[in-house]
């Protein structure tokens, strides 16, 4: 009688597991679709348009399309890359401007470190008159 | 210095890649081959390395892209050298797997390339935002110091302020008191024949016609005294300059008395230069009998309207 309802609990218990594993997978694939197209909107957004964006988006196409005649692994390969390439446009976008803010830095303790000389020669010369 | 060494490091990394898209295998469908990727692999992994020595990151990006790079490129390297026909000391030559498995050792491979420069990238940014931070610190210093400077310097200017008001005061003090000491020597001279008084313009010294003979414009050497007394206070009292104004009553024609009283009020002013009162401090005008002070219905209002004033104008 145990053993009769075992083997009818089997039936949707290995369904269920199934279907489980299949969500699951379809779940973890789609985190790198969506990290792909969080990039490409946030790339949009600032408008950076690069070498790297543009190849990342040709990428981001050809996924779709790889993903649709369920060439699955294929598909989430090119995902992948496009991930990595709007990373690396992001990265060198940001490295620009690290650039350009160590430039401007630069120049203003620049601009300061002169400054400063000259006042200094100045309250040498007021102090020297003073004595006098 | 880092910059050259930064373009060494991406000079080795294209160089790498255009040589492996450069030397493909015949074997292949497309992308490099893979004794040529797997190459590439060894100089990614050793670019990797010298930059986290050279840069030795400390943030966590930069860390997590550099581990990310190497970790795929291990698998990267791994996953040809189980799916490719080695031959001993030739490297590589031959895929020996399924189909599509050549396609996904270039995505691999790809994937690795990207990721090195994006590590390389985040470990240069890592470092310059270190440089920057160094640079703010150095401004902060920078500034500090030079609001030390302007605050002695600005000191300096206060004393400097402080020793000119106390000279000015000083200044002032001293012409207050020669002003009331000429106003208190002015009142004793007041007699018959010198009379003062203030208005708006100053302090005028009134000096009566009897200083001069009758109709003359020359003083009367008698009286000349008391004038000279006046000459020694203005002398000494700087502070002012002096108007000497000739004044007649109206008997005789407009044109005579203005005449008359134009030399009379010309007469007194160079006899006070004379006794040492500074030209460029005296000036004359004749009025005729323009301005009287009294009647000239009566002889003791003529008489008091035939006169020279000496206006005394303190200096602003």
């Amino acid at each position: 009688m145990k053993k009769q309802i075992a083997l009818k609990l089997a039936a949707p218990a290995a369904l269920c597991l199934l279907l489980f594993c299949v969500s699951s997978y379809r779940t973890l694939s789609q985190t790198a679709d969506t990290e792909a197209g969080t990039l490409k909107s946030y790339c949009e957004q600032i408008n950076l348009q690069t070498p790297e964006t543009i190849k990342a988006d040709s990428l981001l196409t050809r996924a779709d399309i790889l993903l649709r005649e369920r060439r699955n692994d294929e598909g989430y390969s090119k995902t992948d890359l496009a991930v990595f390439y709007y990373r690396l446009a992001l990265s060198k976008k940001e490295l620009a401007q690290s650039q350009k803010r160590h430039e401007e830095m630069q120049k203003r303790l620049s601009e300061d470190q002169s400054r400063l000389t000259a006042y200094k020669q100045m309250l040498k010369e007021m102090k020297e008159k003073e004595a006098q | 210095m880092k910059n050259i060494y930064r373009i060494f490091l991406l000079t080795v990394l294209s160089s790498a890649l255009t040589a492996a898209f450069a030397q493909r295998d015949t074997s292949s469908q497309s992308g490099p081959g893979p004794e040529t990727m797997r190459k590439s692999l060894v100089n990614f992994r050793s670019a990797l390395k010298t930059a986290y020595q050279k840069y030795s990151p400390r943030d966590l990006h930069s860390i997590n892209a550099y581990m990310t790079a190497l970790a795929r490129i291990d698998v990267a390297h791994r996953f040809l050298l189980e799916n490719f026909n080695q031959n001993e000391g030739r490297g590589i030559i031959k895929y020996i797997g399924a189909n599509g498995v050549e396609n996904q050792a270039h995505d691999m491979f790809e994937a690795c390339s990207l990721l090195t420069e994006t590590a390389l990238v985040q470990m240069e940014r890592n470092e310059l935002d270190g440089k920057l931070l160094e640079a703010t610190r150095r401004s902060d210093t920078l500034h500090n110091e030079l609001n030390k400077v302007y605050e002695s310097i600005a000191e300096i200017e206060r004393g400097r302020a402080s020793d000119l008001k106390s000279k000015l005061d000083e200044e002032s003090a001293k012409n207050r008191e020669l002003r009331e000491d000429a106003e208190r020597r002015f009142k004793e001279l007041q007699s018959e024949l010198i009379k003062v008084r203030k208005d708006a313009r100053g302090t005028i010294i009134s000096v009566s016609d009897l200083l001069f003979a009758f109709d003359k414009a020359d003083l009367v050497s008698d009286l000349k005294t008391a004038l000279a007394k006046i000459a020694g206070i203005l002398s000494v009292y700087k502070n002012c300059t002096i108007v000497v104004e000739g004044h007649t009553d109206n008997v005789g024609t407009a044109k005579y008395n203005q005449n008359l009283s134009t030399r009379r009020a010309s007469n007194v002013k160079d006899f006070l230069t004379a006794q040492g009162v500074a030209a460029d401090r005296l000036s004359s005008v004749g009025y005729g009998f323009t301005k009287p002070v009294a009647t000239n219905s009566t002889e003791e209002g003529r008489q008091k309207n035939r006169r020279v004033d000496l206006v005394v104008i303190d200096k602003k």
